[in-house]
């Protein structure tokens, strides 16, 4: 089965009329997930290069912009989900997970669920559960065995493994050991590898611990910054051809 | 006892709790917005310490050169029978301690230090960095760089450095450059002492200081608790307490031991803690009381901020505590997961006053001979008083005791003990 690229966008840095043409350019040939940051006051489980995407977001950030830009990616069978803290809608989450839905979201990842809100996370399952929402079961090295073991049956939809503490933060990782742990425990489950992957070579490097795809985000801002919608197209096919070596 | 006997309790692997641990633990933070604290890691901490920050690995392999080390620095250290305290007490049941002040240093710092500074010298590290308050973790630093061939550079708080000046002289004794912090050779010292050049200092600015002079001379800078990395070496107390006891046909009732940052306690129970028929209790200060007053929530690890916050239990990193002796309980957080677990209820929790740990040191000493740390005397009081308890009649109790008070007889000041 073909190997999994997903790509990340804080929406819509850095703004509306540069980031269109960047979503325009992708392809189900290349890509196979979108993820959408919602931007939020305070992304704390990001790196430092994610965190400022945030903060300039926030203000112009409008939903039927993004509903819009969901669909055109739907247009072109490309699966879009959303990445966003739960402490953001934590004091109504019924409305904040509709509102997930009604974006046209195929599923949510909340880097803080399992962290912040591990004691009620039935709550938000049962609330994803009725808005037929998957929720993606958000691991790094520090989950413990047994609350990958309750996730995974709790879920099933793939699987977003961090290999760093934090987005765009490279400290030294056991990415192999990491790679077959997460393996061992989550069986067939669709495994994508990311937060920490910057370069073509740690696109590899991450492939061949095992990983079913991986997911980038932090080594694009400096193409949407320039507005570089070429050199990010390059970069995309170079990934396809790493994801294609495996 | 012979070499092949310590070899035998020696275990070749040092344990790691993370993917046991019954909730997620929360991982560091940054706690600015325009840098990466956790980035800042890579560039202060040897990589192989940093790599075992982070790893979702259960077991660890010690390498045989610090295996050497622990032998060489009195590991394993023995657990003993506290026969005389049971008559003392009239407890019917037994009471055994594992001894941690008889490593060289006396205490069971050297534990983490000698695999830090061999790893820092395995990537080419000349010199380490590192504060000291009371002076406990500063004389490990010392010793496990002079075994290491590394040379350390040591910042203890001027208050310490001043009223404490044989500590001074074991770390100089060791190699080290000791330097009265705040000091004229960082720019935050010279700052500091620009304002006020009696500046009596504190352990949050001999930290900025540590990790300032590493930065600016590209050496490693090593980290005395809270840290999983530091709690997984320490797992060497836990792992020998348990073949030794094991090896006596012993079956513990109840562990106990003293937190400050709480390495000495994790790297004690962990290694026992999936046997739930054991009890667990975690002594603190009564004057620094973040068991029952501590907050969970992410806090910084150091004074200044520097360093990458953490979740944890937490007075707040600018509590200032009373100025009780024990120095090494006097850190405002709890290792993220010790915190957890003592959250979830695993882990009990006692806290205890000077004037308790003090008679409880002295008893001890009295019975005992072994004098211990005033640090460890707070888990002695707490196993003193779990004894008196008519419930705990005939059970086995197994204190930690992490260090030895030789250096903190001034406790007794008025010399009568």
């Amino acid at each position: 089965m073909r190997k999994k690229l997903a790509v990340y966008f804080t929406f819509p840095f850095p703004d509306y009329a540069t980031i269109r043409p960047f979503l325009a350019s992708i392809n189900s040939e290349l890509v196979d997930y979108v993820e959408l940051g919602i931007p939020v006051k305070n992304p704390y489980y990001d790196g430092p290069k994610i965190r400022t995407t945030h903060g300039s977001s926030i203000e112009h950030f409008k939903p039927d912009e993004m509903r819009k830009e969901i669909k055109e990616l739907r247009n072109k069978s490309l699966k879009t989900y959303a990445l966003t803290y739960l402490n953001s809608i934590e004091k109504d989450q019924e409305t904040g997970i509709k509102n997930l839905k009604d974006s046209g979201f195929e599923g949510v990842i909340f880097p803080d669920l399992l962290i912040d809100y591990y004691d009620t996370r039935e709550d938000t399952l049962r609330i994803m559960d009725q808005e037929n929402l998957s929720l993606i079961p958000f691991f790094t090295s520090s989950t413990p065995d047994g609350v990958v073991h309750a996730m995974l049956e709790r879920t099933s939809s793939w699987v977003y493994h961090g290999i760093q503490p934090s987005t765009g933060v490279n400290v030294p990782v056991d990415t192999e050991k990491t790679g077959e742990r997460i393996r061992r425990i989550s069986g067939s489950r669709e495994i994508i590898f990311g937060f920490g992957i910057s370069n073509t070579e740690d696109a590899r490097r991450v492939m061949e611990s095992g990983a079913d795809g991986i997911a980038i985000g932090s080594m694009f801002i400096d193409y949407l910054k320039r507005g570089d919608v070429e050199g990010f197209k390059k970069v995309l096919k170079e990934l396809r051809g790493v994801m294609d070596e495996f | 006892m012979l070499n092949a006997d310590k070899l035998e309790i020696l275990p070749k692997k040092w344990y790691n709790i993370i993917p046991d641990l019954p909730v997620p633990i929360s991982p560091p933070r940054d706690g600015k917005t325009d840098s990466s604290a956790i980035e800042l890691l890579n560039r202060i901490i040897p990589k192989e310490v940093l790599r075992q920050e982070f790893t979702s690995s259960r077991y660890e392999n010690i390498p045989d050169e610090v295996l050497e080390q622990y032998l060489q620095i009195g590991r394993p250290t023995p657990v003993i029978r506290a026969k005389n305290l049971e008559r003392h007490l009239k407890f019917d049941g037994r009471i055994f301690f594992k001894y941690e002040g008889a490593t060289a240093t006396g205490s069971h710092k050297i534990n983490t230090a000698i695999p830090q500074a061999f790893y820092a010298a395995n990537e080419g590290i000349s010199e380490i960095t590192t504060e000291t308050g009371a002076g406990q973790w500063g004389t490990a630093t010392a010793l496990a760089a002079s075994l290491n061939n590394l040379r350390s550079n040591v910042f203890m708080v001027r208050v310490s450095h001043d009223q404490k000046p044989l500590r001074r002289t074991i770390m100089n004794l060791y190699g080290a450059n000791v330097f009265s912090s705040p000091s004229s050779k960082t720019e935050y010292g010279r700052q500091i002492l620009e304002k006020d050049k009696n500046h009596p200092g504190s352990l949050g600015i001999a930290i900025s200081e540590a990790v300032q002079y590493a930065l600016d001379h590209d050496y490693r800078y090593l980290l005395g608790s809270v840290m999983n990395s530091v709690i997984t070496h320490q797992s060497i107390i836990g792992q020998e307490t348990k073949a030794q006891l094991e090896d006596m046909d012993i079956q513990p009732d109840v562990l106990i031991g003293c937190v400050g940052g709480g390495s000495n306690f994790c790297g004690f129970t962990y290694p026992l803690i999936s046997d739930k028929k054991i009890e667990m209790i975690a002594s603190a200060a009564t004057e620094v009381p973040k068991f029952s007053k501590g907050e969970f929530r992410y806090d910084n690890i150091d004074t200044a901020g520097i360093l990458p916050q953490l979740k944890m239990l937490t007075l707040g990193s600018d509590y200032v505590p009373e100025g009780i002796y024990s120095g090494g309980l006097r850190y405002h957080g709890v290792a993220p997961s010790l915190s957890l677990l003592i959250r979830n209820g695993r882990i009990k929790t006692s806290e205890v006053s000077e004037d308790e740990s003090r008679e409880a040191m002295r008893v001890f000493s009295k019975t005992q001979g072994f004098i211990p740390a005033p640090e460890s005397s707070h888990a002695i009081a707490t196993a003193m008083a779990y004894a008196s308890n008519p419930s705990n009649k005939g059970k086995d109790i197994v204190i930690n005791v992490s260090g030895h008070g030789l250096m903190d007889l001034s406790i007794f000041g008025d010399g009568k003990a």
